[in-house]
């Protein structure tokens, strides 16, 4: 097989940052391999994909990138999915999403529903082509944009942590796809933290030390010790969440789900599973009186979710960490609730360095937030919602992004959290199986109804 | 296969990045111009709008004629859609005003991130209204009296509000910055 990109001696460092994030990089992508590209996070996985796509504008760049030739039966060369769905569609539904890049390819109209509705297909995404965009769920996107990148036909295809989104059986098409793309000649790299529902569509792995650096393997992180988490902090029979008969409708006055009824405890953890679209977000929104539903009662904290009267009582980590960032620096914002409540600057800043130390941040709290990787956001919008230790905390998907050692380490924070403070917790996963045992109670969505696991 | 070269740069090159920010800049001063056009019956009133988003363009790029450009670009726009009463000496009321801030980038390049030189910049480009006025009172035959009060009281207000102007630019140039818009 024929190389069709090359890296030599790429190095790259973003502006007003001395050490290069991208040192000296050599690499050749060889047609129809599967490279799987780890790294601890941060270390700059996404920034190299952002290179080979020809995405990087700001900062310094040196060495050179040879990248593949376009020709008419290969119009594309290199297709990327970004970490974050939402800040790479273009159109508000699914038909014209799939379609806008044959568009640009001067398809002929006649012969783009077949194109697109195949692409669909192989990506498990069934829903109709004028379907809402912003309807879908995170890993319905991403499933979206895999489409609206295959049906283009590019030699390479870069994903950016496909498994932060999908659930299992979203990776098991992806696995399919994939041994199909390679089977054609197309190469493929997976920026990937848990690349072990694709092992056997790797054929090679990359490792990022996180010095820029890189090199042939697999990053394997730090070993841990199996330990079970300690019991949750119940001290009282004290019911902080009561849900009761509760249905949302949906796109089509379609019900996302029905007669969801469920009581979470003081100091208790819950989980909430289901795969992709199966309305855990939605579920999230509702308990923190974001969406109303169509039907049922919610008892949060002693009344109904009402944002005002649950100012500084619930803490809400969303699944994109960039709708909650605003401020200029880490350290602004984490201080901005706590300021809000009118706590003591001192107090202030006893409390941002407490949060940035437990999630691991302390180095960054100079930086801007926005600029950071999406496992780092994420680690930033956790630290600012713990920071003013809520009673109740709703946390969608924490663990997004982040590799092994990052994830293992907020687990156990959100555990010490619960335990030292009594937080009650109710977090979402799309894979049923992810963190067993550390949970209270865990709760499954599928087919519209709630039920015990 | 080939190989891609670095974007090129230079001092005396605008990139399409920069070229849509500073057309952003302008298309905003004369817009917002438009937009409150309050009869405050304060003088100098609208050099709030135009220090602002001129310091903007050129706090914003690194090319050195950014504030130009755009008090260019909105000095045309303002012509031909003929607002304000000024007429064809618009464009040298915006042009004045975007010397003083290119003039003062050059010498200082990092004065866009510091409250006080913003305010100070916007204060002298808010001064060019005493010459601005001054020149459209003389060709309009007024006494050189008159004229000169008049014009001092009208560069009074202007300063006044180019200092407000200028006081904004750090706070939207930091926001700007930590989003990763401009480098």
């Amino acid at each position: 097989m024929g190389v069709i990109l090359r890296l030599k001696k790429f190095s790259f460092t973003y502006p007003e940052v001395k050490t290069p994030v991208l040192q000296d990089l050599d690499l050749e992508i060889e047609a129809g391999r599967c490279y799987c590209l780890t790294g601890p996070t941060g270390s700059g996985k996404t920034t190299l994909a952002l290179a080979l796509k020809g995405l990087l504008c700001a900062g310094k760049h040196e060495g050179e990138i040879y990248m593949p030739s376009v020709t008419d039966s290969t119009p594309m060369a290199v297709g990327m999915v970004l970490q974050d769905p939402e800040v790479q569609l273009l159109t508000s539904s699914v038909g014209a999403e799939v379609a806008f890049g044959l568009e640009n390819l001067c398809v002929d109209p006649a012969d783009m529903p077949e194109r697109v509705v195949s692409a669909l297909q192989a990506v498990g995404l069934e829903k109709p082509l004028d379907y809402p965009v912003d309807k879908l769920s995170m890993g319905q996107k991403y499933r979206l944009l895999i489409a609206a990148l295959l049906v283009m036909k590019p030699l390479l295809l870069i994903l950016d942590e496909p498994g932060a989104q999908l659930d299992p059986e979203g990776l098991e098409l992806l696995r399919e796809c994939l041994r199909r793309l390679k089977q054609d000649g197309v190469s493929i790299i997976l920026c990937e933290h848990r690349p072990d529902s694709l092992l056997s569509e790797i054929d090679t792995f990359l490792q990022l030390d996180g010095s820029g650096r890189l090199a042939e393997g697999r990053y394997q992180g730090e070993k841990f010790a199996p330990s079970s988490p300690p019991f949750s902090a119940i001290t009282e029979k004290e019911t902080v969440l009561r849900v009761q008969d509760l249905s949302f409708i949906g796109v089509g006055d379609q019900p996302v789900w029905s007669q969801v009824a469920f009581t979470v405890d003081r100091g208790r953890r819950f989980s909430v599973t289901g795969m992709n679209g199966t309305g855990k977000t939605t579920l999230l929104r509702c308990l923190a009186g974001f969406l109303s539903p169509q039907q049922g009662e919610i008892e949060i904290l002693g009344g109904a979710p009402d944002a005002y009267r649950l100012r500084g009582r619930l803490g809400c980590l969303f699944q994109n960490p960039q709708k909650q960032i605003f401020e200029n620096t880490v350290g602004e914002e984490i201080a901005f609730p706590l300021k809000r409540f009118g706590l003591l600057n001192g107090t202030v800043e006893e409390r941002v360095a407490e949060a940035l130390a437990a999630c691991g941040i302390s180095h960054l709290i100079e930086q801007s937030p926005h600029k950071l990787s999406y496992g780092q956001k994420h680690l930033v919008a956790l630290a600012s919602v713990l920071a003013p230790r809520p009673e109740l905390l709703l946390l969608d998907d924490p663990l997004a992004g982040l590799d092994d050692d990052h994830s293992r380490a907020v687990m156990e924070l959100l555990v010490h959290y619960n335990v030292q403070h009594g937080t009650t917790m109710l977090w979402t996963f799309h894979d049923p199986d992810a963190w067993p045992g550390w949970a209270d109670q865990v709760l499954h969505l599928e087919g519209g109804r709630l039920a015990p696991r | 296969m080939n190989p891609v070269a670095e974007p090129a740069g230079g001092l005396f090159r605008l990139s399409l990045k920069d070229a849509l920010f500073i057309g952003f800049c302008a298309v905003f001063a004369v817009l917002a111009r438009m937009m409150l056009r309050l009869h405050l019956h304060i003088s100098g009133h609208a050099m709030l709008v135009t220090a602002f988003f001129l310091l903007l363009a050129r706090g914003s790029v690194r090319y050195r004629f950014a504030a130009s450009f755009a008090g260019l670009l909105a000095g045309s726009a303002s012509i031909f859609l003929g607002f304000a009463k000024s007429g064809p000496f618009m464009l040298v009321k915006y042009l004045a005003v975007a010397l003083v801030i290119d003039l003062a980038g050059l010498l200082m390049p990092n004065l866009f991130r510091n409250y006080f030189w913003c305010a100070l910049v916007g204060g002298l480009a808010g001064g060019t209204k005493f010459f601005t006025a001054y020149s459209v009172n003389y060709m309009v035959g007024m006494d050189p009296t008159v004229n000169f009060q008049a014009s001092l009281f009208e560069a009074a207000g202007a300063i006044l509000f180019g200092v407000l102007g200028g006081l904004l630019v750090p706070v939207v140039l930091r926001r700007l910055h930590a989003y990763g818009v401009i480098s």
